[in-house]
């Protein structure tokens, strides 16, 4: 029994397919991530599953038991909005307790619980405090205490931080996970920074259109992207995607960039045979590896550099091949300028294809 | 030298406004302060003026005519301001609740709202006349339709005040529902989300959420209406004339009478007159005061 299921979430908004057959399962304790670009519907589908919106097809499990009759307060997930929501005609004790006290809690109860999550959040002094007074930080975990003191199956936290700070938002996403830990609550976490999707996530769902692209474990996001987008959209520096044409040669199969030949590749590589010649190379720019002068042979490509570019950690070149620019990663940049010839080759084992729909070829 | 002159010019375009002011509101009343300690009756022109001290006020506050008439605008002023801000508030919530999303009716139902109010009080008191009338009038018409007797609402001391109080509500409540609308409509969305999901109920939201947040606003609305209301003569002089009997004098309604109508004791009413202004005064720095001293104790 899973803990959250989803099933064929349908939701539109007049003309606009905000969920399209949306399905995913969420394990007991796990931290859960919807993560993709600003409209693609992953705060619909929360609110869908906070009962905050009404799908017009599809259905929600909570503890295997449909939700789609309850209302919001009935169906055990508390909510954390991206915009503070503390109550300003209460103090911070008072606004951890609302809950508590909606549900008729007993005082010396409601005095217990809202103390331990002010401990837990570590704001316990400031649990008198008119909320104008909170620092960005403490607001936020208030917050978090008032959804912990709920003790719901699933928390729902829609960006709870991306109004915050840089360095208060990496602060908060290290306290989300230390309190996610400590009590091991079920966690849906809707973000469309993927860095924070990549550091605080079990599981991963990476959304684009109203659609679920890809789910998985962020390393295998990384590692084997379902299709061009989910490449593009997870791993810093971005994937480079170069077009290129796939034939046959003395029985292989190689792959044209340009008028320069690459390969052989592997057959498998490419088992089901594309039925448009025309590919897309996914490689990331650390699994480019250059080397000055033009070379020719197996695997080689030729461009010239036409800019660097450095982060002072990390050095990259920028090159043209078959159109698209590419960047490799390069151990120093003083090696290289401008208009210098650079041979390319790829990390075979690595190296994604994709077909002209988008879908990677595996 | 540029901004002086343009101080000056600004001075000189508030100043009419100001002059008009103090020569239709200020002097008058200061007028009206002078003559409250003289024996000017308008009755007996020839008669000299004297000076007599707070005689005038000894007098009327020991008269109980104008006591129980006290006691009317208080009733009349509360109870309408109470029932505006309460039935106003009711309509706002309708309006919040069922048709934030459709505009059009939401603007057709605003307009109407605001046409009691912008109605005049004397055209909307003589409506009211007729549709109280116990002949000719629409509500008691519509009672016989449904087997009910005639119902004498001026006429009868005992609801005459209630009736009048009545009419000020239907004038008001839309009013005031149009400015609680806005104010329910700038409380951040999250705030009922959240209660939505902690599965507050609607009381419980009206509890906690929405006076809370429309704390001020309602006070505002409360002592605009409250103002409106003890200007009450045109609304009571046309519909009951403060009858039957004094049932629905109130001060307004009786210094008139004491100066004007009856025994042209100007010095006397005026006496009142500063009276109900002291009254009035000290009763909104009280509300204003503790609204101030809660604010900061927030």
């Amino acid at each position: 029994m899973y803990t959250l299921e989803v099933k064929n979430l349908t939701k539109i908004f007049g003309e606009h397919k905000a969920n399209d057959n949306v399905s995913l399962q969420i394990e007991k304790g796990e931290f859960f991530v919807l993560l993709g670009p600003s409209g693609c519907g992953k705060s619909t589908l929360l609110r869908s599953v906070a009962g905050l919106e009404i799908p017009d097809s599809g259905e929600i499990f909570i503890s295997g038991e449909s939700v789609m009759d309850k209302e919001p307060g009935e169906r055990d997930v508390a909510m954390m909005f991206q915009q503070a929501t503390l109550y300003p005609n209460m103090n911070v004790f008072d606004n951890v307790a609302f809950p508590l006290k909606i549900k008729g809690v007993d005082k010396q109860k409601i005095e217990k619980q809202v103390t331990d999550a002010l401990e837990l959040v570590q704001i316990p002094e400031k649990r008198n405090s008119n909320i104008k007074n909170l620092s960005g930080g403490e607001a936020q975990r208030a917050m978090i205490a008032r959804v912990l003191v709920q003790d719901p199956e699933v928390f729902l936290l829609d960006e709870p931080f991306s109004s915050l700070d840089h360095q208060l938002r990496v602060y908060m996403r290290k306290e989300i996970m230390r309190i996610h830990q400590k009590t091991g609550v079920t966690i849906m976490f809707v973000t469309h920074n993927q860095e924070e999707a990549m550091k605080v996530g079990d599981q991963l769902a990476i959304m684009n259109n109203g659609r679920i692209e890809q789910v998985g474990t962020p390393a295998e996001t990384l590692q084997q992207p379902n299709n061009k987008f989910v490449a593009q959209f997870i791993g810093h520096p971005q994937m480079n995607f170069i077009p290129a044409e796939v034939s046959e040669q003395d029985g292989q199969l190689v792959l044209k960039v340009d008028s320069q030949t690459y390969g052989p590749i592997a057959q498998e590589d490419l088992i089901k045979q594309p039925e448009s010649t025309d590919l897309t190379i996914g490689v990331r720019p650390e699994e480019v590896s250059v080397e000055k002068e033009k070379k020719s042979g197996e695997d080689k490509l030729n461009s010239k550099v036409e800019f660097t570019e450095s982060t002072g950690a990390n050095n990259y070149i920028h090159f043209d091949l078959g159109g698209a620019s590419v960047q490799a990663s390069v151990p120093e940049i003083k090696d290289w300028d401008q208009g210098d010839e650079v041979s390319v080759s790829f990390n075979k084992e690595r190296l994604k294809l994709f077909d002209p729909d988008g879908e990677r070829i595996k | 030298m540029a901004i002086k002159s343009r101080d000056r010019l600004l001075k000189y375009l508030v100043a009419p406004a100001i002059i008009f002011s103090f020569v239709a509101g200020v002097l008058p009343m200061l007028y009206a302060l002078r003559n409250s300690f003289y024996n000017i009756n308008v009755r007996l022109p020839m008669q000299t003026e004297r000076l007599i001290g707070i005689t005038n006020y000894k007098i009327i506050l020991g008269n109980e005519r104008f006591q129980a008439s006290l006691r009317n605008s208080i009733v009349f002023s509360l109870e309408g301001t109470i029932g505006a801000v309460l039935l106003g508030l009711a309509i706002a919530l309708f309006l919040y609740y069922f048709l934030r999303n459709k505009p059009l009716l939401l603007t057709g139902l605003s307009t109407m709202l605001l046409i009691p109010a912008l109605t005049g009080r004397i055209s909307v008191a003589y409506i009211w006349r007729l549709l109280y009338d116990p002949v000719l009038g629409l509500i008691n018409h519509v009672l016989g339709l449904l087997g009910f007797g005639t119902v004498e609402f001026l006429s009868n001391s005992n609801i005459a005040m209630q009736s009048v109080v009545f009419t000020d509500v239907w004038q008001w409540s839309g009013f005031a529902a149009l400015f609680l609308y806005a104010g329910l409509v700038s409380i951040p969305r999250e705030y009922f989300e959240e209660a939505q999901v902690i599965g507050a109920s609607f009381f419980q939201r009206l509890r906690y959420i929405i006076i809370p947040n429309l704390k001020g606003l309602l006070l505002a609305v409360f002592l605009l209406k409250f103002m409106i209301s003890l200007r009450n003569f045109d609304l009571i002089s046309v519909m009951t004339g403060g009858g039957p009997g004094t049932a629905t004098e109130t001060v307004d309604m009786y210094l008139y009478w004491l100066a004007v109508g009856g025994r042209g004791l100007l010095s006397r009413a005026s006496a009142g007159a500063i009276i109900m202004l002291v009254i009035t005064i000290v009763s909104f720095m009280i509300i204003i005061n503790l609204y101030q001293r809660q604010k900061v104790g927030e």
